[in-house]
């Protein structure tokens, strides 16, 4: 994949990576191949597929889903720490002060692990720009 | 995906409660144990992040969106009364009054909202502060804790 791609343009290393880092949660030869055969051509159509798959991930609904993880990481003043992430799920998206849920297990970050990278101080930050456009 | 100002909602919303539980840190009578188990417990993570940015949140929301949520109105209305009660308790000099001038245009947007009053203060000290000089000599952005709204 590395080879057939190193004659595009820069967004396609981002592409590459993309669907790397997608084959993570692949557990089986034929998921392998369903995943392959699915890939989109360009970064947009990847992207909107990675988030039609970790956005209706049913587990995560209680503190908002990926969405809510995303929207924080996108339009904090700054990078946001995990833990603080993590606390800010704790407060429901349509909630007020009375309302405070536990702080979930730092694993429910994992979702969104293709879009979003962990820095060595532990702060979330997109992969790239062009995820936040 | 979420629409930007409902983004910015939240993250007001957010901050706001960590705020309205950050005071529980000043609550007349509270011990050390009880400060050191709340802040070991992480609960308060988010707080400094909260007192950095919560008024910036709340305007990019309200100049974002066509009219500002109800619920988070009553959030605001609820942190005010509550650093009221606490300013009360602790007889901390109150330097919140309304003035004609405001640090910042999109105040207005709270107009009527009482907690309006601390937005401005928080704005004013954060102007205050950043033209203060460190002591090590080097640019400051974020307030020493006196100064924290």
């Amino acid at each position: 994949m590395y080879v057939s791609q190193a004659n595009e343009p820069p967004g396609m290393f981002l592409w590459v990576r993309l669907v790397l880092d997608s084959f993570e949660f692949v557990y089986s030869l034929d998921d392998l191949n369903d995943i392959v055969d699915g890939l989109p051509s360009d970064l947009e159509a990847l992207y909107q597929q990675i988030l039609d798959r970790i956005c209706n991930v049913a587990s995560l609904q209680r503190w908002g889903g990926v969405p809510r993880i995303l929207g924080l990481i996108c339009f904090a003043q700054r990078p946001l720490h995990k833990q603080e992430i993590l606390q800010a799920l704790a407060v429901p998206s349509s909630g007020s002060l009375s309302q405070s849920q536990g702080i979930p297990v730092v694993d429910i970050l994992d979702h969104c692990k293709p879009l979003v990278e962990e820095q060595n101080d532990g702060t979330l930050n997109l992969v790239h720009f062009s995820v936040k456009e | 995906m979420l629409p930007p100002h409902q983004v910015q909602l939240d993250l007001a919303t957010i901050s706001v409660v960590m705020l309205s539980n950050g005071l529980e840190l000043l609550r007349p009578g509270i011990t050390y144990t009880d400060i050191l188990v709340q802040t070991a417990s992480c609960t308060h993570r988010l707080l400094f992040y909260a007192l950095e940015y919560w008024v910036e949140h709340c305007l990019i929301y309200a100049s974002s969106s066509p009219n500002i949520h109800h619920a988070f109105l009553s959030d605001l209305n609820s942190l005010h009364e509550k650093h009221l009660r606490l300013a009360q308790l602790l007889a901390l000099p109150s330097a919140a009054t309304e003035s004609p001038d405001d640090p910042d245009e999109r105040l207005r947007l709270f107009f009527q909202t009482p907690a309006r009053i601390l937005m401005r203060e928080r704005l004013l000290n954060g102007q205050l502060t950043s033209k203060q000089p460190c002591k090590d000599g080097k640019g400051s952005s974020t307030p020493p804790p006196e100064f924290i709204t």
